[in-house]
């Protein structure tokens, strides 16, 4: 989910507006406002959450030093790069 | 092999010698108690000290490649214990304990390391709750520093997959134990902070021993840690072992599963989360118009009653109100009065002088003068009067008069 901001943005913005609602002190005309932006805010959290996909990568260093990503081994085990040996572990 | 004085004359060098295979042979590995005094780290990396106790002393030396691995400060006057081997100096004639190991008496190496890590860091303000940073509350990605094998990776992805399917998860496998593991924690935290996608870390390992963890109290990690600006939760072996790692971290779980717990929400939590809102965000919109629906009518109803019209109806039956009632009581006060009348004039009636003329008597009135006679002596003969009878009138002359 690359736009994990936009959700908790989005989350933050619909409770608020949720509170104001509830509280009861806006005008009419402010509550219709408010409710139409609440909708949206509810719509962008519902999309991010559709969108959001599995994916479990590695972290490795290239050969040039750059830093990028890798699937995991369809298996689900690591894939070591050469440099790393598997670790021993207690 | 005692060489007889007499027989031979030995140099320094071969006597030094003898003595020294002599010594060797009798000593193999010694373990020794002792406290350090004179303790010396000259340039070139080796350390030399003295282990003495009450009544004697033991020159010692801990060469460059062994004293760069210790894990604590040697310090004058720490009791320690020694393993080595005893050979000789000779240049200079002395013998020594050449140390392959040594740690503090009492106290084991590695908690005595973890204790004065740990006060050095917690002065320095590592520990400091506020220097710790919130964690994500939906992190879009999850970046995990462990070993590639083992129990650790395993319940992390398996806690991680059944709370929250579509998570996104980084893996950067790393030795979690033995040499150079701390240094290859460490620089995984350092590249996920350059890599910069990932919004919260794991860091941790499986169970083990103090030696096994090690890694995790080494300074490295615990500056890498604290250097991060990804917030990292710590994840080392069981609830009874705190790693240095562990106090610095920004969260401290007690099992990598835990770590999986704590750092993303349950997916379906989430949604019903969204859904509650929603229906909040309807339920308290409707109740606002029906509030307004409501405050509209009262103005209606209020406004009406003060209309100017309305006023007027108001006051037109009012107005009717009272003339209906007050032409009731007049009514029935005339009724009463006309009742008294005829009451009063039927009496009138009855007590009417010409009534009684009727029955035949007459009125004498003195003509002229006027009044009515009702006294024989008011009249004299000759005194003309008239009589009013029932019909009509006579007028007379009196003839005689009998007074009573």
């Amino acid at each position: 989910m690359g736009t994990k901001q936009s959700f908790e943005k989005g989350l933050e913005e619909l409770e608020k507006i949720v509170e104001e609602l509830e509280n009861g002190t806006l005008t009419l005309d402010e509550a219709l406002k408010r409710y139409e932006r609440g909708v949206a805010a509810h719509k962008q959290c519902r999309e991010v959450l559709a969108a959001a996909e599995k994916r479990i990568e590695l972290l490795l260093r290239t050969a040039e030093g750059k830093l990028e990503t890798e699937p995991l081994g369809t298996d689900g085990a690591a894939e070591a790069d050469s440099e790393a040996s598997s670790g021993d572990d207690g | 092999m005692a060489a007889s004085p007499a027989d031979e004359i030995l140099t320094v060098s071969e006597l030094t010698h003898r003595i020294r295979r002599s010594l060797e042979d009798a000593f193999d590995y010694v373990s020794l108690v002792g406290e350090i005094s004179n303790l010396r780290r000259p340039g070139s990396g080796h350390v030399y000290l003295t282990l003495k106790d009450a009544g004697a002393q033991v020159a010692a030396v801990i060469w460059r490649s062994r004293a760069s691995r210790l894990r604590f400060d040697l310090e004058d006057g720490m009791e320690v214990i020694v393993t080595g081997a005893v050979t000789v100096y000779e240049p200079r004639g002395s013998y020594q304990v050449v140390v392959s190991s040594i740690k503090p008496k009492g106290l084991g190496a590695l908690q005595l390391a973890f204790l004065k890590l740990r006060d050095k860091l917690a002065k320095e303000g590592l520990f400091r709750p506020e220097a710790k940073q919130p964690l994500p509350d939906l992190p879009g990605c999850v970046g995990v520093v462990t070993s590639a094998t083992g129990a650790a990776v395993q319940d992390i992805l398996t806690v991680i997959g059944r709370r929250f399917p579509p998570a996104h998860i980084v893996l950067r496998p790393v030795r979690v134990q033995g040499e150079g593991a701390a240094e290859e924690v460490a620089e995984a935290i350092r590249d996920f902070n350059a890599w910069g996608g990932a919004d919260v870390l794991i860091v941790g390992r499986g169970g083990g021993s103090l030696e096994d963890l090690w890694a995790f109290n080494e300074e490295v990690v615990a500056r890498a840690i604290h250097a991060s600006k990804i917030p990292v939760i710590s994840a080392v072996g069981h609830e009874i072992d705190v790693t240095i790692a562990d106090l610095v971290a920004d969260r401290r779980a007690l099992t990598p599963s835990e770590a999986a717990e704590i750092v993303l929400p349950r997916f379906d939590d989430l949604r019903g989360s969204l859904s509650d809102l929603r229906g909040r965000l309807a339920t308290s919109l409707r109740q606002q118009v029906d509030l307004a629906r409501a405050k509209l009518e009262r103005l209606r109803g209020s406004y009406a009653f003060r209309a100017p019209l309305e006023l007027l109806r108001r006051h037109e039956q009012r107005l009717d109100d009272l003339s209906s009632s007050g032409g009731l009581a007049v009514r029935r006060r005339l009724e009463s009065s006309h009742e008294r009348l005829a009451t009063l004039a039927g009496r009138l009636e009855a007590l009417s002088p010409l009534a009684v003329l009727e029955r035949g008597y007459s009125i004498t009135r003195m003509v002229g003068i006027g009044g009515v006679v009702r006294d024989a002596a008011q009249a004299e003969p000759g005194q003309r009067i008239e009589s009013i009878l029932h019909k009509g009138r006579l007028v007379s002359t009196v003839e005689t008069t009998e007074p009573q």
